[in-house]
């Protein structure tokens, strides 16, 4: 087999890309540090969303975001009901028509990736809720059977961010980790819980940056 | 009640009395004492929070204190803005509207009065970090009822132009032409300065005489209700927020009590209030109330209290069980299989019972007749569990 690119292929869906909009890290947009840091690819369908989100909202800023889109389109190569067969059907995951299209051709794009010998594991970047924090929805389902990668949410990639880039300054980060997560809704306890947990993780990187300044150098 | 009365006749304190002992304690303190103080109530949902914060605001039930204390004492509440873009500029609209602005009037004119124009103005300047703003807050006082008394018959109409116009800017702000006539330089910008002008207008209400002696002032509370609504704010909504609250209490070192109602179920409850709250207010927190669960006997305690708040007047002649209506073992066996013992889930409890008996009895109801048993506790859990799956 040919040696493969060794860059980190970062599947983001549409709610994330929206989530970290205008989202600033030095000085730069949170969802451009993504094509930044990852070799980012995207389902043909996450640019049918995200139009359709400015539709419904049309003072959603997604330009920064929207040239960047369509370098990183890319169509399935396979049958796309055959290949939810293959994968999803054996795990008991079953969808209603048209729902969650995105996340679906995502995963079914993290397949193929792999197989197609682009990268050896992926980012699953997502902040569908629903089908990632509860063990039956379908993205959890489906990373937990089968060797794809990891499933990030939108601040796990800041926190990311945090631990690459000393210059991201702690109060940024936390106004970040904030934002995002107002963003990400949820009852006031799951806000808050969350909230706390990535500031904790925040904090932990926080001291390390104290006193094992040389880790970075 | 599931949510808490307004009303001052429904506002009555029932079982909870080392809660009650504890609450009152902070008030006498406040009374009798100079120091600001930073209270932070916490307890998980339906807990009593919101219920105290209105019980308290009717100063009748503050406790009473003897010996030296404060003039007066001042209670308004407000709850955590939502759903706005900027929650601290919307927090200072509040507050002032539940201060009232003739209230608010008649407090900077007694305090000027008290001190002499020159030294109040003096303190404005100090307490706003700016001549413009103190003079706005000075303002307020040539509209004060009290001082149109003393001074001579102005022309009404201007008068009542001047009014307006300055009322206008402590809500919205003015034009350049509106600024001119009121003699101002400028509006009031940011949350920054809200809060400032904010701290101004309390320690109006306070008194600016200088010093601490407690018979001198007055003591100004204010709380805040849900700061657990605090987790929706952004980054940029946060900041200015709680940097206010902190310049407050900076601005305010005597004769101002804070209160902070927060919901929080959470087992890592401090690293919780540092990450909602931020580090800085709750560095400033000078006493924690927890508002926990009732025990058992406490719940039952709690319950005949209400009941005996609405007990008619016949009640002592008719030779009733204690608990009325609910006999003993009924009213345990209820409190023993709630999911909490909060208020609320007590209240919410009992008034279904309560409804229930009511509605397969009341035509042949006369006062006394209905009496709740542990079969019909037990029929009603059974019922609501049928009616759940």
């Amino acid at each position: 087999m040919p040696r493969i690119n060794q860059s980190i292929v970062c599947l983001p869906d549409t709610n994330s890309l929206i989530h970290l909009r205008g989202i600033n890290v030095l000085n730069k947009s949170a969802c451009l540090w993504l094509w930044d840091e990852f070799d980012v690819r995207i389902s043909d369908e996450i640019p049918v969303e995200l139009q359709n989100n400015v539709n419904r909202n049309p003072d959603l800023e997604v330009r920064e975001i929207a040239r960047k889109v369509p370098s990183s389109t890319i169509t399935l190569s396979v049958n796309f009901d055959l290949t939810e067969e293959c994968f999803f059907k054996p795990l008991g995951i079953e969808f209603n028509h048209n729902r969650d299209m995105g996340e679906r051709k995502n995963t079914l794009l993290a397949f193929q990736s792999i197989a197609q010998n682009r990268t050896r594991q992926v980012i699953f970047l997502t902040n569908e809720r629903r089908a990632v924090e509860s063990a039956t929805g379908f993205i959890r389902k489906t990373f937990d059977a089968y060797p794809l990668g990891v499933i990030w949410n939108a601040m796990d990639f800041l926190l990311y961010l945090y631990l690459r880039h000393r210059r991201f300054l702690l109060e940024n980060a936390q106004d970040a980790l904030r934002d995002v997560n107002t963003r990400m809704l949820g009852t006031t306890d799951a806000m808050t819980e969350r909230l706390r947990l990535y500031n904790n993780r925040l904090d932990i990187f926080d001291t390390a940056r104290r006193r094992i300044p040389n880790l970075w150098v | 009640m599931m949510t808490p009365p307004e009303d001052r006749e429904h506002l009555i304190w029932a079982g909870m009395t080392h809660l009650k002992q504890e609450l009152d304690e902070k008030f006498e303190a406040a009374q009798q004492g100079a120091k600001t103080q930073v209270i932070l109530n916490r307890g998980p949902f339906g807990g009593g929070k919101t219920y105290a914060l209105r019980y308290y605001g009717f100063t009748e039930n503050l406790p009473k204190v003897k010996g030296s204390k404060v003039r007066d004492v001042f209670v308004v509440s407000v709850a955590t803005p939502k759903q706005t873009a900027k929650p601290g500029e919307d927090f200072y609209r509040n507050v002032i509207e539940r201060m009232d602005m003739e209230k608010i009037r008649d407090a900077v004119a007694a305090a000027l009065h008290e001190v002499g124009a020159t030294e109040g103005m003096n303190k404005l300047k100090e307490i706003t970090g700016s001549d413009n703003l103190a003079r706005a807050v000075a303002m307020l006082a040539q509209f004060s009822d009290n001082a149109a008394e003393n001074e001579p018959e102005a022309d009404a109409d201007e008068s009542d132009e001047q009014k307006r116009l300055l009322e206008q800017y402590f809500f919205e702000g003015c034009t350049k032409l509106e600024l001119k006539k009121l003699g101002l330089a400028r509006n009031i910008g940011n949350a920054q300065d809200q809060f400032r002008v904010l701290g101004a207008i309390l320690r109006c209400f306070i008194g600016l005489v200088p010093g601490r002696d407690v018979e001198s002032h007055s003591r100004f509370c204010l709380w805040i209700d849900e700061m657990e609504d605090f987790v929706y704010f952004s980054g940029a909504q946060y900041r200015p927020f709680t940097q206010g609250l902190r310049d407050l209490i900076d601005r305010l070192p005597g004769f101002f009590t804070l209160l902070l109602n927060f919901t929080l179920t959470d087992p890592e409850e401090f690293e919780t209030l540092e990450v909602i709250m931020g580090k800085a207010l709750v560095d400033r927190v000078t006493d924690n109330v927890i508002f926990r669960e009732m025990t058992q006997s406490e719940a039952i305690d709690y319950v005949d209290d209400l009941m005996r708040h609405w007990r008619m007047p016949e009640f002592g002649e008719k030779q009733l069980a204690p608990h009325f209506p609910f006999e003993t073992d009924a009213l345990e066996n209820l409190i023993k299989n709630l999911p909490n013992r909060t208020p609320r889930s007590i209240n919410k409890k009992c008034s279904v019972v309560l409804e229930k008996a009511l509605s397969e009895n009341k035509k042949t109801t006369k006062p006394g007749d209905i009496t709740i048993d542990l079969d019909f506790v037990k029929s009603v859990a059974a019922t609501e569990l049928d009616q759940e799956f």
